[in-house]
Formats: C-alpha cells, sequence, structure tokens
C-alpha cells in the first residue's frame, strides 16, 4: 500500500514540476508571493465520516519572511467521546504549532506561486480527560469497574513534514502534506493515558504519520 | 484536470492515512490469571507432574475452575476486588487450600483496549496435605505475558 502512495506522491510531484517547467523564460524573475496566508486544514472534516468519535479542526498561517522560508503557524482543537466496553473516554484539548517550511520549488515563472516544500514544527497540545467509566472483565470473579475523573495533560511533540502547495485561484491555495510526528513528552498523573493528542493523533505512538488537506487564501499585499 | 487529480488523490491520502492510526490493536482478555506449575517434590531438577482427577475451586465461589482433569500447569484467577485470593485445590481425596497475597495497580493498555490490573505477587500460604511447598518464581502477572509464576511442589 505504502508503495502505491510513494509511486503517487512522486508522479504528482513531477505532474506539477512538469507542467510549469514548460513555459520558463530566461529573461523573466518570479516575483515572491508575499503576504499572509490564512488556511484551514480539511482533513479532519474528511476523516469524521470513517471516525465519528473523533472531532476537530485546525487552522494555519503563513507568512514569507525571507526567500523560499515560510514561517507557518498552526492550532487547532480536538475532541474525542466514545463508550465501548472496556471503557468510556472523554477528552477535550487544543493545540499550537510553530515552525518553518522551505520551499524546494524554484522556476522564474512570473505568477507561479506554487511550492514542494519540506518544513519543522514544534507542537505542544493541552487536554482535560476523564473516563467516567472502565471495565475490567472477570468471569469468575465478577467485573471490576472505576472511573478516572478529569485530569490534564500537556504534551509535546515534532513534526517533520513534506508537502506540495498550488495556486489553483489567484490567492487561493490549496495543498497537502505529510507529517511524521514524533512525541517527544506527555505528563498523565494517573495511570489513564490520552486515546488521542491533539494535533498530533493516536497518543499509544511514540511515532504517528499524519496527513493534512489544506486549503488557504493569502492576503495579498506589495512590499515596498 | 491537475486539480481534479489533486483533490482526488488528496482525498484518497487523507483517509489512508487517517486509517493508519487504527490498525494494529489486537485486544486480549484484560483478566490476570497466575500461572502455576505443578513439579515432583522428590525430583532434583524441576520436573513436571500430571495430577489427575483434579478439582479447583475459588474460596468464596460456588462454580470450579477446574473440575475432575488431569492438569500439570493451573490458571488461577486472581480477584481484583481484594489482596487476596484462595483456592481449594482437590486431588482425589486430598484437599488443600493455597491463599495468593499480593499488590494490585491499574495498568493502561492502550487506547484500543483500555486498562488492566497489574499484579504483583507479595506471599504465599498453603496447607499442607499432598503439596509439599511453593515458590514465587515470577511475580508479576501483567497483561498479554506468558510467564509461570509459581512453582507448586507435589507430595
Amino acid at each position: 500500500m505504502l508503495r502505491y502512495i510513494l509511486i503517487s506522491l512522486f508522479l504528482l510531484t513531477l505532474h506539477t514540476i512538469g507542467a510549469q517547467t514548460v513555459v520558463l523564460k530566461k529573461d523573466e524573475v518570479k516575483k515572491d508571493q508575499n503576504g499572509i496566508s490564512i488556511g484551514v486544514d480539511i482533513a479532519p472534516f474528511i476523516m469524521l465520516a470513517f471516525q465519528p468519535e473523533r472531532r476537530g479542526a485546525a487552522f494555519l498561517g503563513r507568512y514569507l519572511f525571507r526567500r523560499n522560508w515560510f514561517v507557518v503557524g498552526e492550532a487547532g482543537y480536538a475532541n474525542v467521546n466514545f463508550d465501548r466496553d472496556s471503557y468510556a473516554y472523554k477528552s477535550n484539548g487544543g493545540f499550537i504549532k510553530i515552525g518553518m517550511d522551505y520551499n524546494f520549488f524554484k522556476v522564474n515563472e512570473p505568477g507561479n506561486n506554487d511550492n514542494i516544500t519540506a518544513g519543522i514544527r514544534y507542537g505542544i497540545a493541552t487536554q482535560s480527560h476523564q473516563s467516567p467509566r472502565y471495565t475490567i472483565i472477570d468471569d469468575y470473579w465478577g467485573d471490576y469497574t472505576g472511573k478516572f475523573n478529569v485530569s490534564n495533560v500537556t504534551s509535546h511533540y515534532v513534526d517533520f513534514i513534506a508537502g506540495l502547495r498550488t495556486e489553483v485561484l489567484k490567492n487561493f491555495f490549496m495543498g497537502w502534506s505529510v507529517r511524521l510526528k514524533v512525541l517527544m513528552a506527555a505528563n498523565t498523573s494517573n495511570p489513564l493515558e490520552p486515546y488521542t493528542i491533539p494535533g498530533y493523533g493516536k497518543g499509544d505512538n511514540r511515532v504517528n504519520l499524519g496527513f493534512t488537506y489544506s486549503l488557504e487564501y493569502q492576503i495579498p499585499f506589495k512590499k515596498k | 484536470m491537475k486539480n481534479i487529480y489533486y483533490i482526488f488523490l488528496a482525498l484518497i491520502l487523507t483517509v489512508i492515512f487517517g486509517r493508519c492510526d487504527e490498525m494494529g490493536d489486537i485486544c486480549l482478555s484484560n483478566q490476570n490469571a497466575v500461572q502455576a506449575g505443578l513439579y515432583s517434590a522428590y525430583s532434583l531438577s524441576d520436573k513436571d507432574t500430571v495430577l489427575t482427577d483434579l478439582y479447583v475451586q475459588g474460596v468464596g465461589h460456588d462454580s470450579l475452575l477446574y473440575d475432575s482433569v488431569a492438569m500439570n500447569k493451573l490458571f488461577l484467577p486472581l480477584s481484583m476486588h481484594s489482596d487476596t485470593t484462595a483456592f481449594r485445590i482437590k486431588v482425589k481425596t486430598l484437599l488443600d487450600t493455597v491463599w495468593f497475597v499480593y499488590k494490585r495497580d491499574l495498568s493502561y493498555i492502550s487506547g484500543s483496549c483500555g486498562l488492566s490490573v497489574s499484579i504483583e505477587l507479595d506471599t504465599i500460604w498453603f496447607t499442607g496435605r499432598f503439596i509439599d511447598s511453593v515458590a514465587i518464581d515470577y511475580p508479576f502477572v501483567e497483561y498479554n505475558e506468558n510467564i509461570e509464576n509459581v512453582k507448586i511442589y507435589i507430595d
């Protein structure tokens, strides 16, 4: 499966680059895209169809602070609520990420603001979670049940990112990124660990793979 | 056309990556049982012994765990409501009682499987009708571990 994903990514990259290089003009110099972009990651909305117990949203802001370097900030929230035989679980929390993207897609074409980027984010998430009921099934002595009251968890993680971003209409961008997320620390005060960490994903894993699909609008302004 | 391809691929990747973190958990029973091997007290090396016509019942419980069977290893579920669990073990006409004293701690298994109770065996008492001695080999009884915890030596 992974092989097909990688092949698709590779083909798409070639497709994007191939489409642009045809119209290169030697004496033209591309102007840097200026302005702040704001956007939304719509992947959580798509995933809601498959994981109705997980709700969330993520927003981002992007600013080209020097040639090919973007400062990127992200923020969002994630809520989880389910009731299974083994336990019930509730979590509400949010996250903030800050980092940079570097654009590898260098083309001297006026008006071409497409990007192929690699980047890194530092993320911090806070959440309050609880288990209103847990059950340890014991067929002989009888089930053991209990609960965990609300407690707070703060988590730190790093995202390593590779992605594409293309201008589909003037100042409107679509982009996606593949993310390798590494959990640095998550402090919990009781045995209950977070089912998911906002902005990170499944709390059991020290490393998660993630995917974002963002729509962005660039608020244009010109450099003096 | 380029954009349609782009959107379609992105949707597929979103679903694939989103589902990736849900795979891989197979949940076992979160009830833990002491594994007790039965050994001959007369052998210099640990040689397992098969007891025939064996009955095992938890003290305070009506139903039998083992009912007239032949076994060389017992799986004895410890109660999570108490720090002591006792079992009556009967072989033919001989009856012994074994008490397990232990510490309990809640432990987290995974987001998919929930919680379990980890047990650390502290002391074992027994009556000596046909049981010669008992040794704690590995005191920890934990989720998804298949280790013999106790050796019961039979006269």
